[in-house]
């Protein structure tokens, strides 16, 4: 506090005192002999020695006038009041999803806590809005009790660095942020001042209790083993340096690799759109919209391949092995006679393009069941609708041009499965192919007749099914896909 | 359609598969479902500033925030209701911050949908406010802006999982 002003007379005794941040002023005001004809205006005259009009606080002018008119004094009451400057304030990048954050999961740290669903990113969509760019605001300046100017600061603007994935969101007015979306499908990432949408997980380590399971948006990469109970699902690839251990589920929308060993178990399964490649398989139950690649040995696996299964430097030993086009493999069974089954399905049932309409087919019905929900009674009756509120009638109008829409497209699907069925068979020219040991046990078979090798057979040879005279037949070796 | 078809189409639709409530949309964080932008109110503001600004934008909450944006309370239509009406004659001379909620439950955007139900469920209360790092709101959730999303989602399920053909 520092005194400012002092004044006397026979009304009053004033003493103004302003405070260190300079923004308060403070009266102490003694009454004199002559107090009870002390003004309103002599006092503001005073004050304006010291600061300026629109500061002062004429309420409490009036009642310390009142006040000193009763003969009563104060000490140290504020009369006049500055403004403080508003800061600018800085840029920011304020995220609106999760980040990936190893090790920093949502459980809980008291009571039970699921390992296996730690919930550590989000799946981001392609066009999500991710973010939001806050630009830094310029502050106003304030003024100090005596009418002077404070000096206000501008926020500084915050810098970032985004890269493909991430763009700004056009067509938006907004003066005080601009919102970021994200370009691919993926997780958000922000490393330093760079923030990235990542198309594919990698797992450097094994896939264990510090990650959870796994259902991601774009492709998967472990670096190391997939620990046993954990599963993976992706809509892109699926790659395991490591090992799977056991009772794992893996689910891809495109290709499954693990370069290590896999072991099966009785609630695992490998399910890939695509393709299937394994170092070394045992107990494995796996489909494949494409190839299963076996690169050592596979025993007691069940493979259906809605392509072919090739094994050109492997050993099959037990299990089943289901494909379409058929198999190529260096030594199928063993010197014990274990009993290894392939099964050749080349009707029009099991080629992967009837089944994928087929599959089309059975989704759209799927969906016009939803669809059949949400649109309730007003599908039946349609008559309804103009009668109901505008903005529900659009909604439902809008969800019947959309039920039509999908029974239009399963319609014609229905009639493509008719135009499959219809047309000639094409020619089959499955074989099972074998460069090494055909071993004594090994069971060729198609939906009509089977052979069981007795005797082990050497390689190159190719066994190739009939139709005609519903035999399998030895022939000289010829590959699977030419060149 | 009556109950017992309309009962037979849900089964059907699960039998097939049909996920009516896509996984994992709990999971998804509150910003990600398009936050609304929310209407702020200086604490100086009388209860007449909050009516007109309810009416003029067709709310039913307004945040009340310091000199600094920060959050310092909620005022919804239900304090209006509960507090304000037949009990304040001067609505004008009557200051917000008086009949706000002081300090309301506010999350991250980061924090999950399932976390901002449970928090609405729990707390009894239809609005949460969403604040950055700072304290500063970024936007408001409400029950029916979840609803909304949940419904969204649903239908957006039904075609992601087809490609049409026609």
């Amino acid at each position: 506090m520092r005194v400012v002003h002092r004044f006397q007379n026979e009304r009053m005794q004033l003493e103004l005192s302003i405070s260190d941040d300079k923004l308060k002023l403070f009266a102490q005001v003694v009454p004199g002999e002559k107090h009870e004809d002390a003004q309103v205006s002599e006092l503001i005259e005073q004050l304006l020695q010291v600061t300026v009009e629109p500061l002062i606080e004429g309420v409490v002018v009036d009642d310390i006038i009142a006040q000193l008119r009763e003969g009563k004094g104060c000490e140290g009451r504020r009369i006049a009041k500055g403004e403080s400057p508003v800061l600018g304030r800085d840029g920011k990048l304020v995220w609106l999803v999760r980040r990936f954050k190893p090790g920093n999961s949502n459980q809980p740290t008291k009571e039970l806590s699921d390992f296996y669903n730690l919930g550590l990113f989000e799946n981001i969509e392609a066009g999500k809005e991710v973010a939001r760019l806050y630009k830094p605001t310029s502050g106003s300046p304030g003024m100090d009790v005596q009418g002077k100017p404070l000096p206000s600061r501008a926020g500084k603007a915050f810098n970032a660095r985004f890269d493909k994935t991430i763009q700004f969101k056009p067509d938006e007015s907004r003066d005080d942020y601009q919102t970021l979306i994200a370009t691919v499908s993926g997780y958000a990432h922000e490393e330093g001042d760079k923030v990235t949408i990542c198309e594919t997980l990698v797992i450097s380590n094994n896939l264990d209790y510090e990650m959870g399971h796994i259902d991601f948006v774009g492709g998967v990469k472990v670096g190391g083993d997939v620990q046993k109970g954990f599963h993976i699902k992706a809509r892109g690839d699926i790659e395991i340096v490591g090992s799977v251990l056991g009772e794992n589920q893996l689910t891809s929308d495109a290709s499954i690799i693990v370069r290590g060993f896999h072991q099966g178990g009785a609630e695992s399964f490998v399910r890939a759109r695509a393709n299937y490649t394994v170092g070394i398989a045992q107990g494995v139950q796996a489909e494949a919209g494409g190839t299963i690649s076996v690169k050592k040995e596979a025993r007691d696996c069940t493979f259906r391949a809605s392509v072919a299964v090739l094994a050109p430097e492997a050993i099959i030993v037990g299990g089943t092995v289901w494909c379409v086009k058929g198999f190529e493999g260096k030594q199928l069974g063993n010197d014990m006679a274990v009993r290894t089954v392939v099964e050749i399905r080349n009707e029009l049932e099991v080629t992967a393009e009837y089944r994928q309409v087929e599959e089309s087919i059975s989704k759209h019905e799927a969906a016009l069941a939803a669809l059949e929900l949400h649109i309730g009674p007003y599908l039946q009756n349609r008559k309804r609708v103009p009668l109901l509120n505008p903005k529900f009638r659009m909604k439902i109008t809008d969800l019947i041009g959309k039920y039509d829409y999908v029974q239009a497209s399963v319609e014609k699907l229905k009639e493509k499965i008719k135009a499959m069925k219809a047309a000639k068979p094409p020619e089959a020219d499955s074989r099972v192919n074998v460069t090494g040991v055909a071993h004594a046990g090994l069971v060729l078979s198609t939906s009509a007749f089977s052979l069981e090798i007795k005797d082990s057979q050497k390689g190159p040879i190719s066994y190739r099914p009939l139709e005609a005279s519903s035999e399998w037949v030895v022939q000289e070796y010829q590959p699977l896909f030419k060149g | 359609m009556d109950q017992k078809t309309l009962l037979s189409t849900i089964h059907s639709a699960c039998a097939r598969g049909v996920q009516l409530i896509p996984p994992n949309i709990l999971c998804a964080s509150i910003g990600s479902i398009g936050l609304k932008d929310p209407f702020t109110m200086p604490m100086t503001a009388t209860l007449q500033d909050c009516l007109d600004a309810m009416q003029k934008y067709k709310v039913g909450s307004l945040l009340v925030c310091d000199a600094e944006g920060k959050l310092k309370g909620i005022f919804t239509e239900r304090d209006f209701v509960m507090k304000v009406m037949g009990k304040v004659s001067n609505l004008a001379a009557a200051l917000v911050t008086d009949y706000m909620t002081k300090d309301p439950v506010r999350e991250q955007p980061e924090a999950s949908l399932a976390f901002a139900l449970s928090v609405m469920s729990h707390g009894g209360f239809r609005h949460v406010p969403i604040v950055d790092h700072e304290d500063i709101p970024i936007g408001i959730v409400s029950v029916k802006d979840v609803v909304d999303y949940f419904v969204q989602k649903m239908l957006d399920g039904i075609f992601d999982s087809i490609d049409i053909d026609v």
